[in-house]
């Protein structure tokens, strides 16, 4: 298994993520299938602008996309990323002065815990760990399964 | 397996099957409205996206959109059978009550003008009807509860699996 071009410099797994996956489109796709089914539109009258509703879920459907941080995704602005790519690194989790102020900047709540993991066990079975929880569904920002299989 | 009392409680007078409806006590449509307010949310997209380009929909309404859908009280969740005060106002209910059957399938008079909506939403109901001679109401009802319980929405006709980890 090879699987590292997944990894993003910051340490989340970009197959994980639900972005990349898919997860997020699907979601969006499933809410849109029954939000005008049940004439919701009139019952949700004054709570939402429902036509605005159905335009954001049909912006997610078509563009809550991302190739993936390696390939040129993620956010154009991230230190991080540079910083990586400058030192010769493929992941923060390489480096000796982690945790920095760039990575605390973009840290998830676990990234700390993930990062332990990776020095316990090593890039390869840490890699392989990440690509499990992710085909069970776990997704990184969430940190949890959907309650539904999309 | 439910007792075929459960079942029948579970049949709206309009034949439908409580049980396999999206919005029943919130099995799956406020489940998707919530999966998807919570990604969202943990995905910081409010923070973000609005800063990296003009968007052409309004974000608040997406977020309340998801909150009125995720809500027990409102959206698309319903807390009782239609036998017992859920569902919207219908013609069939009172009908049914009158002419003393249980479902409009049991009706002489099927399918009669107060099916009409339902055929034009429904139109696999006619196949269901079939499905009622041939199997009577306790086989057909056994039909729908095991349809209801693999995840189906009728509404959608789609299969939605929980995750185990709830």
């Amino acid at each position: 298994m090879t699987g590292h071009e997944l990894v993003a410099p910051c340490g989340d797994y970009c197959g994980g993520c639900g972005q990349y996956n898919g997860l997020i489109c699907k979601t969006a796709k499933q809410m849109r299938e029954f939000a005008d089914l049940y004439g919701f539109e009139m019952r949700s009258e004054g709570e939402f602008d429902f036509q605005q509703f159905v335009a954001a879920l049909e912006w997610f459907i078509e563009n809550a996309t991302c190739p993936g941080c390696q390939q040129g995704g993620g956010p154009a602005w991230c230190e991080v990323k540079k910083c990586c790519s400058e030192k010769g690194f493929r992941i923060c989790f390489e480096c000796e002065e982690f945790p920095c102020s760039n990575i605390e900047s973009v840290a998830d709540p676990d990234t700390r815990d993930r990062y332990k993991r990776f020095r316990e066990v090593g890039f390869e079975r840490w890699l392989e760990e990440q690509a499990q929880k992710a085909t069970e569904g776990y997704e990184i920002h969430l940190q949890k399964v959907l309650s539904l299989k999309p | 397996m439910a007792g075929i009392k459960r079942q029948e409680n579970l049949i709206g007078s309009c034949a439908a099957y409580c049980g396999e409806c999206g919005m029943y006590r919130g099995r799956i449509y406020a489940r998707i409205a919530k999966d998807f307010l919570e990604i969202l949310k943990a995905s910081d997209y409010a923070d973000w996206l609005p800063n990296v380009m003009k968007l052409d929909f309004s974000f608040e309404d997406l977020l309340n959109g998801l909150e009125y859908f995720s809500k027990q009280d409102a959206g698309c969740y319903c807390q009782e059978p239609c036998k017992k005060g859920g569902g919207a106002p219908c013609e069939n209910r009172p009908c049914a009550e009158e002419r003393g059957v249980g479902i409009c399938y049991e009706c002489e008079d099927f399918p009669c003008e107060h099916f009409d909506w339902i055929l034009a939403k429904y139109p696999d109901c006619l196949e269901d009807y079939e499905r009622f001679k041939k199997l009577g109401l306790e086989g057909w009802s056994r039909f729908h509860a095991k349809r209801a319980e693999q995840g189906y929405a009728h509404a959608t006709g789609k299969y939605y699996v929980r995750s185990s980890n709830k």
